[in-house]
């Protein structure tokens, strides 16, 4: 049983982090660094929706608490914020600042993902989120 | 040690899900493209399912779990 469950573990974890290939929004390659934010942005505003509605079904299930809810929750509020400030500041053509934007809300992205790790069953008391 | 073994299980299945909810917009997503959607209208779906997930998100009262 523990090895079936281990084993499990290691294919989900694989598999969520890095072993299944993620198939990309755009097929065409950006020509600028502009068009190269533009799609930056749409995969990440792809994957803070993907994390919204993972958090939310996790939470509706009981596996988050309150506290770590309203924790990640303001993580995802903020990435989307970046994001839009971002998308603003590419609209007046200020790549570099728009660069600097898309980085930080990329940074509390990966906070909220990694957070998903440390969701545990509902009976449990939730520790501080594990980042990896 | 089932203990830990289950939560890691379980964190494993959410963050799986996680991505396969990604996968279904950015499906989503290149659908709108093959039907002549510009980039500029894929990219402001995008924001609206993003603020839509958000909205449901922060509707959410602290206390009802």
């Amino acid at each position: 049983m523990k090895l079936i469950l281990t084993l499990l573990c290691a294919i989900f974890a694989a598999l969520a982090l890095t072993g299944c290939p993620t198939q990309p929004i755009h097929d065409t390659k950006p020509e600028t660094p502009q068009q190269a934010a533009k799609q930056a942005l749409d995969e990440m505003n792809a994957a803070i929706a993907a994390a919204a509605s993972t958090l939310l079904q996790a939470y509706k299930d009981g596996a988050v608490s309150d506290a770590n809810l309203k924790d990640w929750r303001q993580t995802l509020n903020e990435a989307a914020e970046a994001a839009d400030k971002a998308q603003a500041l590419l609209d007046v053509g200020d790549l570099s600042t728009a660069q600097g934007k898309i980085a930080a809300a990329q940074a509390l992205l990966n906070v909220a993902q990694k957070r998903l790790l440390a969701i545990k069953k509902k009976s449990s008391s939730l520790p501080e989120p594990i980042y990896i | 040690m089932n203990e830990q073994l289950i939560d890691l299980l379980l964190a494993g299945i959410y963050a799986y899900e996680a991505k396969l909810t990604r996968d279904e917009i950015v499906e989503a997503a290149r659908k709108q493209f093959a039907d002549g959607a510009t980039p500029e209208q894929v990219s402001q779906f995008l924001r609206e399912l993003r603020d839509a997930k958000l909205a449901e998100l922060n509707s959410i009262e602290l206390g009802s779990n």
